[in-house]
């Protein structure tokens, strides 16, 4: 399918070349940045982002029944029906050994599907959707795990996490060593 | 046999199709077989038109076709050189196939006339073993076979060596002295005995590609047919003149090593072949089959067992198979000899190509037609099915039944849902009409899941018989291993099973029958001296009982003493003396189970690591199973397992404990009944209640799973939901008993971490999410709890 597109432009590129007109040729087009969209979120003051594709659906903390489990991991609240599948309710804050998340009208339950695993995480709010280059994403700093890289949005310093990293429950012990509560 | 069915028709006409196309191109490479290409390409036309055919049953053109076969590849290996005699027998044979194909054409399936066709192809095959017969004996095991047999026959008219050789053939060949004895005392073959086993050529890796697609199918059908052989063959052993029985292996064996050919696993291939020469030998009586014999070819079976392994893992390795291939070949050589010397006083004064072409014909795959005699005999036992048995059965793949199982559980669900709005909507609009007719509407929606849902269960399940079906070969080997006269009786009464708990209860129960067979049946003189028979028996029983499958394994052997089975827990530091005090009969049996446990006074091959119990608890609980032990000293032991039918779809026991919810399997639900506090003691630290005289220990939910909210008062009655898993019982204390809902079991997902004490989740009808309890979880834990109590007692004493 891409290199149909890449045909396509290029019949473009040479009609329009024909024309006088000024363009990119498309090889110069495919060095062109990708743009990726991200959902912004927010915990404890901080921005986070992940990336759209990830999400399945975002609701209202508040509207949900969560059904708790007994000698489950301290970040997980519980487990919830989303369209007829059992989901695991995560605090992203406590999983990434920070504050848990607000309990206010605002709180969230962002959904992500990675390789067939889906998780619920809780979030203090879900900001917007955004569209970033990603060229304007730098590499993390290797700090945390969960960190992919970092972005800069109107002067704030955005997180774009690592979800696999996150849903991988082994990788909790390489930095926390506090059992379950 | 002609036939006018349309499916044999069907099936004639696209044989027909490839074959006209083998064909050509046979006619193709037919003028210039010297040429190694045209050769290969001719012997590669050649063995799909035998494969074909012969599984269809078409006899008389798959033994012409594998009679030209069998000459064309000796012409390429070199052990015979081409000839305008051969190109002109090779030339008389394809004319026989159009022959026959041209009958076929007809839809006329009957044996055709090939006249000697097929003898002289063999002759033309062996024809330079007959000349010299030293570079004979290095070529094909055939070849090998027909040598020896005739130096044997040779030797017989002296009749010094029969003795020697007849007790050979007594003492199988099992060991490598044996073997060499059988050499050394086999004038006809020298010690170049064993390096004459041809190197069997063996692609290691990965299944060729182009066969990939076949292989799946291979391993199913390979499968089915090993399990039956097994249990076939230890049949044959006690009926070694059932003629049925014979063919059906020697079918089971040719079948084997046609496909296996076909798909290139030549190890297999190899091994099959040799098993299929002895079986022929024993199937045209020209050797009694004995236990020595016997442990050959089962070991050959082990083998083909191991080779399909590789073949399910998708890594062909080389094998070592030489000893039993050896033993095989030695076997049909050495008995096919004695056994033949005597009838041979004919074969001895003809000539003696004449004796090799005999013997080597015997070898065919399919008798020769003009060999009437062998052949109504052959028909006269096995009336061939005709070929159009059009099979009921279909097989699918068990991804795509779980897909459909998948959906009926989903579906299951919804109509939950829909029967809880259902009910919603008929309390608040009850009068309305149109509210009726959704009533209406959601009954039959609801009706019609719960037959499909049944449906869909039934297409998962399978006869209870394809895991017995190893237990026969198992309880022979076993006996012979052991000098024990074992009979092993089953009864399965058709009794049917969920696939994924068939796959699981085989493991238990052959640990359970080794058991019995090692522990259980005491030694043939014993046994007399008890006033029993000198056989024991082993019966394996299955049957239904209501949701449950029910399998029982009784003996009637020494049985188990109580009092020794506590010895040997507190030897081993599993059990304390006081506990040992306080232990019934019963659970003294349970002791069995414990980690660590053996009674055995030594480390056997059968039984003694003390691992095999405990494997036996830990698959029945996963199977959310129960176990139960009864013996009698010096009559017997019965274990009896009950099962549930399916594991997906459970129905459950809607319990309540503070302010939550939960759902116990009601597979593990015994009974259940009311207390009040006062029925509640503590022993030791841990609550228990005495329920008609047993004390069963308490699970209290609110405990263990930490469950928030105060209870109102105490004195309000409670519950007592009894549980048992494998050979273990508790009560759980709820608060509320809610009802029986039909549930789907869902795991809990990603990240929950141990969740301890719960099995999984599941969505109710409500929409909620409620937890499903692991009710062997549960004993864990108040049993560890006990412990930890116990250490504390103890350092508190001290």
């Amino acid at each position: 399918m891409n290199s149909e597109a890449t045909e396509k432009d290029r019949d473009l590129a040479s009609f329009l070349s024909k024309l006088g007109a000024e363009t990119t040729t498309g090889e110069e087009e495919e060095k062109q940045v990708e743009v990726i969209q991200v959902i912004g979120l927010e915990l404890s003051g901080e921005h986070f982002i992940i990336d759209i594709l990830n999400v399945r659906e975002i609701v209202r903390l508040e509207e949900l029944e969560i059904t708790r489990v007994p000698h489950s991991h301290y970040y997980v609240h519980g487990v919830i029906n989303i369209r007829g599948k059992v989901v695991p309710v995560v605090d992203l804050g406590l999983r990434m050994h920070m504050k848990g998340h607000m309990r206010d009208e605002r709180a969230r339950l962002a959904v992500v599907e990675i390789d067939e695993r889906v998780v619920g995480f809780t979030v203090d709010a879900v900001s917007e959707v955004l569209r970033l280059p990603r060229d304007e994403i730098e590499a993390s700093d290797g700090r945390s795990t969960y960190a992919a890289g970092v972005a800069m949005v109107d002067g704030q310093i955005m997180t774009l996490l690592e979800l696999s990293e996150l849903l991988d429950e082994t990788a909790l012990n390489t930095q926390q060593t506090s059992e379950d509560q | 046999m002609s036939t006018d069915d349309e499916f044999t028709r069907e099936i004639i006409d696209e044989f027909l199709n490839d074959a006209k196309q083998l064909l050509s191109t046979l006619d193709e490479h037919s003028k210039k077989l010297e040429e190694p290409e045209s050769l290969n390409a001719y012997i590669q036309a050649l063995n799909p038109l035998r494969m074909q055919s012969g599984f269809l049953d078409f006899d008389s053109l798959s033994e012409i076709a594998l009679g030209m076969e069998r000459v064309v590849i000796a012409v390429r290996d070199g052990k015979i050189q081409t000839s305008d005699e051969l190109t002109a027998l090779l030339d008389e044979a394809r004319l026989a196939l159009d022959r026959a194909i041209e009958q076929l054409r007809d839809y006329d399936t009957s044996a055709m006339d090939s006249g000697n066709l097929p003898k002289r192809l063999t002759q033309a095959q062996v024809g330079v073993a007959i000349d010299a017969p030293i570079t004979a004996i290095e070529t094909t095991p055939e070849a090998q076979i027909a040598a020896i047999s005739t130096e044997g026959a040779e030797d017989d008219l002296d009749g010094e060596d029969e003795t020697d050789r007849g007790e050979a053939a007594q003492n199988p060949v099992t060991t490598p002295e044996h073997t060499e004895r059988i050499t050394a005392n086999e004038p006809a073959a020298p010690e170049v005995d064993i390096p004459e086993l041809e190197d069997v050529e063996v692609i290691v890796g990965p299944v060729a590609e182009d066969v990939m697609d076949f292989v799946g199918d291979f391993i199913t059908e390979a499968t089915e047919i090993l399990d039956k052989l097994d249990e076939d063959l230890v049949h044959l052993e006690e009926a070694s003149d059932d003629l049925d029985l014979l063919n059906e292996i020697f079918r089971a064996a040719h079948t084997l090593k046609g496909t296996s050919s076909f798909l290139g696993f030549t190890q297999m291939a190899d091994l099959t072949h040799k098993m299929e020469n002895v079986l022929d030998l024993l199937r045209k009586g020209e050797m009694q089959l004995n236990a020595g014999i016997m442990d050959c070819i089962l070991r050959g079976v082990d083998h083909i067992k191991e080779l399909l392994e590789d073949i399910r893992a998708n890594q062909i390795q080389r094998h070592d198979l030489d000893a039993t291939r050896h033993d095989l070949l030695v076997i049909a050589a050495t008995l096919g000899a004695s056994t033949g010397g005597s009838t041979s006083a004919v074969i001895a004064e003809q000539e003696t190509a004449e004796a090799v072409e005999e013997t080597s014909a015997e070898n065919l795959d399919h008798p020769v037609s003009s060999a009437s005699e062998n052949e109504n005999k052959k028909a006269a036992a096995t009336p061939r099915p005709p070929v159009a048995h059009a099979d009921p059965v279909i097989r699918v793949d068990v991804e795509r039944l779980d897909v459909i199982m998948n959906l009926a559980e989903e579906l299951v669900l919804g109509r939950n849902r829909l029967l809880q709005l259902n009910t919603e909507l008929l309390e608040q609009y009850g009068e309305d009409e149109l509210v009726g007719r959704v009533d209406e509407a959601t009954g039959q929606v609801g009706m019609l899941t719960g037959d499909l849902q049944e449906s869909v269960m039934k297409m998962r399940m399978v006869p209870v018989t394809r895991v017995f079906s190893r237990f026969p070969r198992m309880i022979r080997d076993l006996a012979r291993n052991l000098d024990k006269q074992i009979e092993l009786v089953i009864e399965d009464h058709d009794t049917e099973m969920d696939k994924s708990v068939a796959d699981e209860i085989g493991d238990p129960l052959v640990h359970l029958i080794r058991n019995a067979v090692d522990h259980g049946i005491e030694d043939p003189e014993k046994r007399q001296a008890a006033g029993k028979e000198a056989k024991g028996t082993v019966l394996l029983t299955a049957n239904h009982e209501g949701n449950h499958i029910v399998i029982r394994i009784r003996d009637d052997g020494a049985g188990m003493d109580p009092e020794k089975l506590k010895a040997k827990a507190m030897e081993r530091g599993i059990l304390s003396a006081v506990e040992a005090g306080q232990m019934t009969d019963q659970e003294a049996y349970n002791l069995i189970f414990a980690p660590g446990f053996s009674m055995a006074a030594a480390i056997t091959d059968v039984s003694g690591r003390g691992v095999g119990m405990d494997v036996v608890k830990t698959n029945i609980t996963r199977l959310n199973g129960t176990l139960a032990l009864d013996s009698t000293l010096g009559e017997g032991t019965e274990v009896t397992i009950r099962l549930p039918l399916t594991l997906a779809i459970i129905g459950g026991l809607q319990i309540g404990a503070g302010e939550e919810i939960f759902i116990i399997p009601l597979t593990s639900v015994i009974e259940a009944t009311r207390v009040t506090e006062g029925d509640i003691d503590v022993m030791r630290g841990r609550k228990v209640i005495k329920l008609r005289g047993k004390v069963l220990p308490l699970v209290d939910l609110r405990e263990v799973l930490d469950v928030p909210g105060e209870r109102e008062s105490e004195d309000e009655a409670r519950y007592v939901v009894v549980v048992g898993l494998a050979e273990r019982r508790a009560g759980v204390l709820v608060d509320r008993l809610m009802g029986q809902p039909e549930v789907v079991i869902k795991a809990l997902g990603e990240l929950v971490g141990a969740a301890t004490g719960i099995a999984g989740a599941t969505i109710l009808g409500d929409g909620r999410v409620r937890l499903i309890l692991d009710v062997g979880q549960l004993m864990d834990l108040i049993e560890n709890g006990k412990k930890c109590r116990d250490l504390a007692e103890t350092t508190e004493t001290a």
